[in-house]
């Protein structure tokens, strides 16, 4: 192909992508990896300056996370929200829920929910909720019944015990005194969260309700479920136990049944190991927590040995698209505050996480580098917005306070600088959005010869894409890469750079379809990441 | 009214109230801190691009625009004056204020890390609010950082005239004031504190309100901002009548509008307040800046304010001033300079300051003058028990709070260096310069200064009060007084020209300008000490153990909870035995760092080399001697 056909080949593929249908349309197609992003709704924006955030709020903001236009880069261009618990609820979290069917007046109303979807599926966001299903809030009417009347048709959708019940398997104890009665509840959290009994069956009806409720009523795309690992109980044992596979079934087949194309990720706050357990039948996908520790551990230390392997430990397992790679969530650390405020780490774990296979997920604030550490309300402070009073977050008193370092962290004053963290991760989400291979590819492990470099191809049958990134903190020169396995078809390829401006030398793939002693840049300078498109066919010819 | 307090609180307390005044407590963290005092056009230049223009200088003394003016070189011989000064035909101390070197915000910045390993723990940073001079006390506004001292000052001048400088609802953050917060965070994230120098007695003639009231006389909405007389009579177009005061007389300084004074009093602890809309101005821009988003968390803001001439200022307005700062942040620091009260004899005593409801601690002078006295054998030159005399009698009327949060300086940006202070034993802040004293040494101090000066830093570094520390002092720059302290920060990474002008033209010795490693270790050393001991120098209990005139001998105690330093000077020209009366056990040599020595039968006998000190610690904690046998070095046990 001569460089005017490349010229003309690379527009085409621009007009098509431009040319495309709305992704409204796709909306059942996780498969080529759309990028989700978590949203705490009491932190995001407040639209009536009462200090917490709420959905009309969040639905003004709603072109800050994807306008729907192609054409603009100004977005975030996630394909998707996660909205932490929004149903009614005493905590600030949300995490106990006392109405199953209503939006936490603080955040607005049914209808306003509705007006989000409307409002999100217009721009080809998908709509996920929390839905809690392990738990109820102690509040909640069916737990207080339960609790006063022993004769209370709810008695058994709860666990009660006369005595203290046995440990849990970390030696730690989740009965919890009910302070009507001489008798025990089990609330593994918490004692204002008592368990379900999922072994009732009236629970997991009243649970699929609850999902059909939002599904058709509401109008949501999927669901996040919360603590899924903890859903059954068996003495001495909290987590993981076998009939809790057989709740999920039942759960995941009604979501299915009700919408086809509904899509559920659970959480299963536990290791590789612990979450294969949950495939294949179970929820479509789950979050993949070692995956998150292995991406910023990578960046930290300078090794790439168990983020690779990490990544092919989920892949051979189960198809990309039922896992999700993200970096940190509501309940961790942030990554700013992990990484000890180093931005260019901040920036390499993005283009690790949204270059990985997976459905990732961004926690909101992770892209301005926002800081935050426990106590839990230090992770989930209000959104900066802008250098307003209160960083635009309100025109009252935030419910919580900012952090300290608002002003440079800061959606508006990022906006203005093409190198800031913001910037990169939108680029980032676009290329995903706009490389078939970056979204659905398989991931081909890239033998760098040092740990210090993560290198590797994804790929599907049109397309293919090699990030190469140094995650050390010194330049490496002559890198060179090579593959123990077929790559490619064979011919001489003419990477097209996506990041970094910084062209990449030409790549010759033998009969044998494998990477040999490739050296794509002379050197690598420390903490940076590049994309290469590599689909670009013959370098020559 | 304190005393009720004093009893009242408790009694709160125990009700159970929660409605203690947060305004009245020193912060805790004010003591335990080393102060770095920064001066930032003179620190580092860390941004060339945002480098101070002529047209920035606009409006500052001494108001003429040389042809040819440039930013002078970072590593230029002092007293040597530019082409373009040379030129104007002035002297050197008259074309010094026209020097810019082009410090600014990001220089801070860039060398966080290297006062991180020097040990300092907070910053003070000389006015840094928008200003044409070098020194800022000339305010072109409050609310904004310096133009020269941000990124992008052409831009933040754009967006400063957007603004209604009057309505804190149309302020906006200009670049310098988002790298300033950014400072203020890096400098929170390393575990640091930060204040800013204000004076809220005067402006600058540049400062919009006066700018307006220039124009508009008495029909500007700020014509009862400032302390004007007269205005100009349009009845004579021919003379202008308006007239004014400025700060010590100096026009360019336009002295702030005062209400409620006595009658005739114009400093001092008087009655008073500044008048409604000027107090509600500086209230906002107080506010900015302690809790910069508005959250109602201050976390994101500044520590406190160093307070310029706080005394010309009346106290009913720095006790408003008070409440309002430590409403916003209970945990600010509000330091004062309060100063003389007769030049060049007498220092202004700050007890009216220091009762709780003003300031938290002065910049104390107080403390430097006597001990200069006292190891430089300046005049009036002090003996020992003369010293202990003097440094009780300026502590005297101050609450241990206010004592151990107090800012103990041995130099400033008014004052000549440390080293050069005590390399010129006259009185003190008294001709100090060559253009007042012909004799007075302008080149590199002496090994005698050295000797002096590391005593002064023991005692510093070993006794009540937050040691400060002048930029530059600890890699032993020198100057006289004014603009001499000011001279750019010496750096390891730079190259100078070797001093080798006089500002007279006379012959002077020539000094090569580095850093001197040894007085930054030593420095660094008793930051450490400081800080591996710092209970038991913020709190411990100071007990004088040897007050001996003839032989020039001081030795005092700190004891917290078992813990004891001693520290041992011998100010004179010859080695010195002293016997010190303590408490049995090992004794550690943690400064200079030596052996153990071992006290037996309730003494220690040092022998001290002339004109050094020596610190020597005894933990509880500590086990005993590892060998068992004490040193027997320069400490010998005592023959009981």
């Amino acid at each position: 192909m001569t460089p005017a056909m490349k010229c003309l080949f690379v527009a085409a593929l621009t007009a098509l992508a431009a040319c495309a249908p709305p992704r409204v349309s796709q909306r059942a197609d996780w498969s080529n990896g759309p990028v989700c992003y978590e949203i705490f709704v009491r932190s995001f924006y407040d639209s009536d300056g009462d200090g917490l955030g709420d959905l009309a709020g969040l639905i003004q903001k709603l072109d800050y996370v994807n306008d729907g236009d192609h054409e603009t880069a100004t977005d975030l261009g996630a394909g998707c929200i996660w909205l932490m618990p929004i149903a009614a609820s005493p905590s600030y979290h949300g995490y106990d829920v006392t109405d199953y069917y209503r939006v936490d007046s603080a955040y607005g109303t049914n209808s306003d929910f509705k007006n989000l979807v409307d409002e999100a599926h217009r721009r080809g966001i998908r709509v996920l909720v929390d839905l809690v299903i392990n738990h109820v809030s102690s509040e909640h009417p069916f737990f207080q019944d339960a609790l006063r009347h022993a004769d209370s048709r709810y008695r058994d959708w709860f666990l009660w015990s006369d005595t203290v019940g046995p440990n849990n398997e970390w030696g730690g104890n989740n009965w919890r005194g009910a302070p009507t009665r001489n008798e025990y509840y089990y609330g593994f959290f918490w004692h204002t969260m008592p368990d379900l009994n999922w072994g009732t069956p009236a629970v997991r009806e009243e649970m699929k309700r609850i999902a059909t409720f939002w599904l058709k009523e509401m109008g949501v795309d999927g669901f996040r479920l919360d603590a899924v690992r903890h859903l059954m109980e068996e003495p001495g044992r909290s987590a993981n136990v076998p009939r809790t596979h057989d709740m999920l079934r039942e759960f995941a087949a009604h979501v299915r049944e009700v919408d086809p194309n509904a899509f559920t990720i659970g959480e299963v706050f536990d290791s590789t190991d612990a979450l294969l357990a949950y495939y294949p039948d179970q929820l479509d996908a789950y979050f993949a927590f070692e995956v998150a520790d292995a991406i910023l551990t990578a960046v930290r230390d300078g090794s790439s040995t168990d983020l690779i392997a990490s990544v092919l430990r989920l892949q051979e397992a189960v198809p990309n698209h039922r896992w999700s790679p993200f970096l940190r969530n509501h309940d961790q650390t942030r990554v700013m505050t992990w990484l000890g405020g180093d931005a260019a780490r901040a920036k390499l774990a993005a283009s690790l996480l949204l270059t990985l296979p997976g459905v990732p997920f961004v926690y909101y604030g992770e892209e301005i580098g926002m800081t935050g550490d426990k106590p839990d309300p230090r992770i989930r402070t209000p959104m900066h917005w802008s250098l307003d009073p209160a960083a635009g977050f309100t025109a009252g008193t935030p419910w919580e306070p900012l952090q300290p370092d608002s002003f440079t962290a800061n959606v508006a004053v990022m906006d203005d600088d093409p190198g800031a963290l913001l910037n990169h991760y939108r680029r980032l989400i676009r290329l995903r959005m706009e490389h078939a291979a970056l979204g659905a590819g398989e991931l081909v492990p890239l033998d760098a010869g040092t740990e210090r470099v993560a290198a590797y191809l994804r790929r599907t049958n049109d397309h293919a894409t090699l990030v190469i990134a140094n995650l050390g903190t010194t330049p490496l020169a002559d890198v060179t890469l090579s593959s123990a396995t077929p790559t490619l078809p064979p011919g001489r390829y003419a990477p097209v750079t996506l990041m970094a401006d910084q062209a990449a030398a030409t790549l010759e793939i033998g009969m044998d379809g494998r990477i040999t002693d490739y050296v794509p840049l002379p050197s690598l300078p420390p903490l940076q990441a590049y994309v290469f498109d590599v689909s670009g066919g013959l370098a020559d010819r | 009214m304190r005393w009720l307090l004093v009893i009242l609180l408790p009694l709160a307390l125990a009700c159970g109230s929660s409605d203690v005044d947060p305004t009245l407590a020193v912060p805790a963290w004010a003591k335990d801190v080393v102060w770095y005092q920064i001066f930032v056009e003179r620190f580092r230049n860390g941004d060339p691009s945002n480098d101070p223009t002529l047209a920035d200088m606009e409006g500052s003394w001494p108001h003429v625009q040389p042809r040819g003016w440039q930013p002078t070189p970072w590593i230029h011989d002092w007293y040597r004056q530019e082409p373009w000064a040379t030129a104007t035909g002035r002297e050197f101390y008259l074309t010094v204020q026209l020097r810019r070197y082009g410090g600014d915000l990001q220089g801070v910045i860039d060398q966080l890390d290297y006062l991180q390993d020097l040990g300092v723990t907070a910053l003070y940073l000389n006015p840094v609010n928008d200003a044409p001079s070098l020194h800022k006390y000339d305010a072109r506004n409050y609310h904004h950082m310096d133009r020269n001292f941000g990124p992008d000052p052409r831009g933040d001048a754009a967006i400063i005239a957007g603004e209604d400088p009057a309505d804190p609802s149309t302020w906006q953050w200009t670049s310098a004031d988002r790298l300033f917060l950014a400072l203020v965070n890096e400098v929170h994230r390393r575990g640091m504190r930060i204040i800013v120098d204000y004076s809220w007695n005067h402006t600058g003639i540049t400062f919009w309100a006066w700018k307006d009231i220039l124009a508009r006389q008495d029909a500007s909405p700020y014509a009862n901002w400032y302390e004007i007389q007269r205005f100009d009579d349009p009845a004579t177009p021919d003379t202008n009548e308006f007239t004014y005061s400025g700060w010590a007389g100096v026009p360019n300084l336009p002295e702030l509008r005062k209400t409620g004074r006595p009658e005739g009093a114009t400093r001092g602890a008087i009655d008073g307040t500044l008048v409604a809309p000027v107090r509600d101005h500086v209230f906002a821009v107080t506010r900015r800046w302690l809790d910069p988003n508005g959250d109602g968390d201050p976390s994101d803001g500044i520590d406190g304010f160093r307070l310029d001439v706080a005394e010309m200022v009346p106290l009913g307005f720095w006790r408003d001033y008070r409440r309002f700062v430590r409403n916003i942040n209970p945990d600010a620091y509000l330091v004062g300079e309060v100063w003389w009260d007769e030049w060049p004899d007498r220092m202004m005593d700050p007890a009216p300051w220091l009762d709780g409801t003003v300031f938290d601690a002065v910049m104390n002078y107080r403390w430097y003058m006597p001990t200069r006295g006292f190891f430089a054998g300046a005049p009036a030159h002090l003996t020992a028990s003369q010293y202990v005399a003097h440094l009780d009698s300026v502590t005297r009327g101050i609450g241990r709070d206010e004592r151990q949060a107090m800012m103990n300086l041995t130099a400033s940006h008014d004052t000549p260096r440390f080293g050069t202070s005590v390399y010129n034993p006259g009185r003190y802040k008294y001709q100090v310069s060559p253009g007042a004293d012909a004799e007075y040494r302008i080149d590199r101090p002496d090994g005698r200064a050295r000797q002096i000066q590391e005593m002064i830093l023991v005692q510093q570094f070993t006794y009540v009060g937050a040691p400060h520390i002048w930029y530059g002092d600890e890699v032993g720059m020198w100057g006289a007084d004014d603009p001499d302290p000011r001279k750019p920060m010496v750096w390891a990474d730079l190259t100078y020209e070797d001093e080798t002008t006089h500002p007279f033209g006379r012959a002077r010795r020539h000094d090569a300008v580095a850093p001197d490693t040894a007085l930054h270790r030593i420095y660094r050393n008793l930051i450490a000490l400081r800080q591996q001991h710092l209970r038991l120098f913020v709190d411990g209990e100071l007990a004088y153990r040897v007050t001996d005139d003839a032989r020039g001998l001081l030795v005092y105690e700190r004891a917290l909870n078992g813990e004891r330093a001693v520290i041992a000077f011998n100010t004179s020209d010859e080695a010195q035995t002293v016997t010190v009366a303590v408490q049995d056990g090992p004794y550690r040599a943690a400064y200079p760092a030596g052996d153990m020595v071992e006290a037996i039968g309730g003494s220690l006998t040092l022998v001290l080399q002339p004109k050094t000190a020596r610190v020597l610690i005894h933990s509880a904690r500590a086990s005993p001697v590892g060998s068992g046998a004490p040193s027997r070095g320069t400490a010998v046990r005592s023959p009981g």
